[in-house]
């Protein structure tokens, strides 16, 4: 089966490199082990001869497996989509073991736009992505970047029509009077065509620049949620929304809190969540009443007096929220850990993961050179047993709610040798600095991995360092 | 090794051990804590300044900002060291003082005025910035200028207006560009501020005539060289006036020019 790309081979899949790790017979632990499993995207040293490395519009924004693990969406800088499909292996030998995701689509979501009223730029960075249940033979996702959300059909087409009588084969208009017989059109088959489309728009319903959707149960409606208020959408309907949560300020000169992410509930259609840039999660019912500004519960954590510092609101500030699959939890990401929140308890979270403590006694720096203002996102594993969140030196880190141990891994192109077990990473926070540790004065904080995935069901987790897509596989499972 | 050679470009972390920039901690050298809050502040300043792209900047970075700021601006007036946020505040205008503070930020008016006099005025200025809205500032300077003044020469710590009122990303933004403004010197022509007040005499104020500190400095000590003030000014309009006038045109030399800058946040917002 061939597959060919929709608008033109973006930077990303030129120089592909792909390699695969073999699973092995288990190892008798209960633990996962991650192996390598494929890299998309330009190596750093990989310039071509017109001088061109990887560039900005390069570096990807979002990634988000589809409801079956099938497809891998991942959205960047450059307002372009790329999804990649799962192909089955094709021998029981071959690896890896459970197929490889290869491109699929590419497309151009999202343009640079201009807003002539403030004179400042739109930009065309893909925000979010999120896929609708399949129904039909297309799949269909939404895209957002700042100000839009689009509804993309993604179709293949594999036959054409042909053997017409009044067109030739180039589909010139024949002469009649050449036309001598009769004959029955036919579809013919082609190579595989894959076209992304966009169905519907809605726009200019956002002041603000929109930092989440999020698809209902019901599968008809959607949230958009930007900084300050959440709009709720018919996905029949473009031209108008329901605003449903508003935090503006009468006077913006007081305002003091953003909203940051929002999320519908998996399975109860009424009911959704957004945190705050000051550590607060709101869950709404919208049965209550039309405009959710009055939350039905609110998920706070006291703050630690003898942790308080300039920079605790700033890094209490939670960056991305989820709903466990089972819709009994919910994961909150803050600057330095992750909160698993019982739905039933508001008054402080049930866990709390460290993703990167040392960073605590840093805080300035941080916040000198930016990077406290980083918002990563988490992740859930299918059982809602694992968690997975991303830190800097393309460090990312998963945490057993289980047996409560954490592992750090790095996506890096140095572990892409076969057979290669992903090393775990350490951070010597003080003191002699062990072999193979690294301190946190050499980590790099540019190379952040701040959005990962994670499959449905299956132990396969994308992890995206900058321009590259990183794919790995758990060890063990065939 | 391709990772090896990548080793060598990583970017090292700057810890505030390495920090050389703590000129503003004059006042109290040794005290990590206040040097870190010093710097910290500093660089919230600077960062709001440097919003000036043409992307929309981040709300949220935006907001996370100011209220740092607001924290570290509160921490500082309770702790009564407002030499502190005088000092911070021209650092990160980069116009420090060569002296150590209490100084003036402004350059020293004709009036004959005493240290604390001319400090206090400032402090209040400032005070004010933080509070008011930036159009109506210049009205309001007048009425309320030294009644701050008496706030900041009090042994008491009133409670924070601020805390009332929360200062926004605009005023404090604001209070750079008057500071800015102020560095320029006392090259000043009497016929800009006409002009200005003929452009602002449509506004009407009377909403925003409130005075946000009697309730606090009823109870406060005052220093018998404060009360003399408030008691002159009060009595003497010219006296106020003047300084006003001199003061008002020391600041609002490059606010003019900056005005512009203002209204496209006000609208942005």
């Amino acid at each position: 089966m061939c597959n060919r790309m929709g608008e033109g081979v973006g930077r990303r899949v030129r120089g592909v490199l792909s390699e695969w790790a073999i699973a092995d017979a288990g190892n008798g632990g209960g633990d996962i082990q991650w192996c390598f499993s494929q890299v998309k995207g330009t190596v750093e040293e990989d310039v071509t001869e017109d001088g061109d490395s990887w560039e900005y519009a390069d570096i990807i924004s979002t990634v988000e497996f589809n409801q079956d693990g099938e497809l891998l969406a991942t959205g960047d800088k450059g307002g372009r989509v790329v999804i990649f499909k799962r192909e089955p292996p094709e021998t029981k030998q071959s690896l890896p073991r459970r197929g490889e995701y290869n491109v699929y689509s590419t497309f151009q979501s999202h343009e640079p736009e201009f807003d002539y009223l403030k004179s400042l730029e739109i930009e065309e960075k893909i925000n979010k992505i999120r896929w609708l249940p399949r129904q039909n033979a297309a799949y269909s996702l939404l895209s957002t970047n700042d100000k839009t959300v689009k509804l993309w059909k993604i179709t293949e087409r594999d036959k054409r029509p042909d053997g017409f009588n009044l067109k030739d084969d180039e589909g010139r208009i024949k002469n009649p009077n050449d036309i001598t017989a009769l004959r029955v059109p036919f579809f013919k088959p082609t190579e595989l065509i894959v076209e992304a489309s966009p169905r519907r728009v809605y726009a200019n319903a956002h002041t603000y620049h929109i930092n989440s959707i999020s698809l209902n149960s019901d599968h008809e409606t959607f949230l958009s949620g930007d900084d300050l208020r959440i709009n709720l959408w018919h996905l029949e309907i473009t031209d108008r929304s329901f605003n449903i949560v508003d935090i503006k300020p009468a006077n913006m000169e007081e305002l003091t809190e953003v909203i940051t992410a929002a999320e519908f509930h998996p399975s109860m259609c009424n009911v959704f969540v957004y945190s705050s840039s000051k550590g607060t999660i709101r869950l709404c019912d919208m049965r209550q009443r039309a405009l959710c500004d009055q939350h039905s519960k609110m998920f706070e954590e006291p703050e630690d007096p003898s942790n308080r510092s300039f920079f605790s609101e700033i890094i209490s500030s939670i960056s991305d929220v989820k709903f466990s699959h089972s819709g009994r939890y919910l994961i909150s990401r803050d600057y330095l850990s992750v909160k698993v929140w019982d739905l039933q308890m508001d008054s402080r979270p049930i866990e709390t993961y460290q993703v990167h403590e040392y960073l605590r006694s840093k805080l300035c720096s941080l916040y000198e050179n930016d990077c406290i203002f980083d918002k990563f996102e988490c992740a859930w594993n299918g059982t809602d047993s694992q968690i997975m969140t991303g830190s800097y030196n393309n460090f990312f880190r998963m945490f057993d709610r289980n047996t409560k141990r954490d592992l750090t891994l790095e996506a890096s192109r140095e572990n892409t040798k076969p057979k290669c077990i992903l090393k775990p990473r350490r951070v010597c926070t003080g003191g002699k600095r062990k072999k193979d540790e690294i301190s946190v004065d050499s980590l790099d904080f540019n190379k952040k991995i701040l959005h990962t995935a994670w499959h449905p069901t299956e132990n396969i987790i994308a992890v995206a360092a900058t321009n590259n897509l990183y794919i790995f596989q758990d060890k063990d499972k065939v | 090794m391709l990772g090896s050679e990548r080793r060598g470009t990583k970017r090292k972390l700057t810890t505030m051990a390495d920090d050389p920039d703590d000129q503003a901690d004059r006042k109290t050298p040794g005290l990590p804590y206040a040097a870190e809050r010093q710097s910290c502040f500093r660089i919230s300043l600077v960062k709001l300044q440097a919003a000036q792209r043409l992307i929309e900047p981040s709300l949220r970075r935006s907001v996370l900002i100011c209220n740092t700021l607001k924290h570290i601006e509160d921490e500082l007036r309770a702790e009564g060291n407002l030499g502190l946020l005088h000092s911070a505040y021209a650092f990160a205008t980069g116009n420090t003082p060569a002296c150590a503070p209490p100084t003036p930020i402004r350059q020293p008016e004709p009036m004959p005025l005493t240290l604390n006099e001319s400090a206090a005025e400032d402090i209040a200025s400032y005070i004010e910035d933080l509070n008011n809205d930036t159009v109506q500032k210049e009205e309001r300077r007048k009425t309320n200028k030294l009644e701050c003044a008496t706030v900041n020469q009090s042994t008491g710590s009133p409670e924070e207006t601020a805390k009332d009122h929360s200062p926004s990303c605009m005023t404090l933004t604001n209070a750079q560009l008057r500071i800015q403004s102020s560095s320029l010197g006392a090259n000043t022509v009497q016929s800009d501020s006409i002009n200005l007040d003929e452009i602002f005499s449509d506004l009407d104020n009377s909403l925003y005539d409130i005075d946000f500190l009697t309730p606090y400095t009823a109870n406060i000590k005052l220093t018998p060289l404060s009360e003399d003030d408030v008691s002159n000014s009060f009595s003497s309009a010219s006296f106020a006036t003047h300084q006003v006038t001199t003061n008002q045109t020391c600041r609002q030399t490059e606010e003019w020019n900056e005005l512009d800058h203002i209204m496209e946040v006000l609208v942005g917002m």
